[in-house]
């Protein structure tokens, strides 16, 4: 428990520089507008209005979780029942079971659906198909490089 | 997987909140152990064991594996 107390002690740092840099990054970048790396290449106005909208939703969301996650980490370190109970919510052998049987499958279901969805649009839209099947071929070069890391590993 | 979990747990007059905490996990995980939908991994089925004083082999019931 002891080394979980301090693995969180170092964490709440970690996030702390994290919130503090994101933040920056969100008023120069979103707020003030600092440069225009968030202004899309392509479409409209009316599309960099809405794309500019979506970076800033996720971005704040983002830093909103940052602090969320901070908060409980403070209280956890100031609070021996509140670090058991985070210690037995990150350590629970059944919820680390279903965290990785959901994984397993949401990648076997993303691996059939991405190639159904690659080819029918194929027959619509030569970009959207390449696009999709690209993310499928990464997706599973990603999966097979983990599955070759972790057989050497364990 | 059967075990004697409930029964160990009614006798000494615990709840699965109780046991949960002093094994080091969720109440969920006990009660999925209780009524076989999960099976323990072997440090949480020893620390059950130990718990109630007793051998893996007394809490959990192997013979479905035996054949």
């Amino acid at each position: 428990m002891e080394q979980f107390k301090k693995k969180l002690m170092a964490q709440n740092k970690n996030t702390i520089i994290g919130i503090i840099i994101w933040f920056v990054i969100c008023v120069a970048g979103i707020v003030c507008e600092a440069g225009d790396f968030l202004i899309p290449i392509t479409g409209d106005s009316h599309w960099a209005s809405k794309w500019h909208g979506f970076i800033s939703g996720v971005s704040f969301a983002f830093l909103v979780l940052m602090i969320v996650s901070l908060i409980q980490g403070i209280r956890a370190v100031k609070d021996e029942k509140a670090l058991k109970k985070l210690y037995i919510a990150e350590t629970d052998e059944r919820n680390i079971h279903i965290t990785t049987s959901a994984q397993a499958s949401s990648m076997k279901a993303f691996l059939i659906l991405g190639l159904a969805a690659g080819i029918i649009a194929g027959y619509f839209s030569m970009t959207v198909s390449v696009t999709i099947l690209a993310c499928v071929v990464i997706h599973s070069c990603i999966g097979i490089g983990f599955k070759v890391y972790y057989s050497k590993k364990l | 997987m059967k075990t004697k979990i409930r029964e160990l747990r009614k006798a000494r007059k615990l709840s699965q909140e109780e046991l949960a905490e002093a094994v080091g996990t969720t109440r969920q995980t006990i009660t999925s152990i209780e009524v076989g939908k999960y099976t323990a991994s072997l440090p949480l089925a020893y620390k059950i064991a130990r718990f109630f004083g007793l051998t893996i082999e007394e809490v959990f019931d192997f013979s479905d594996l035996e054949d």
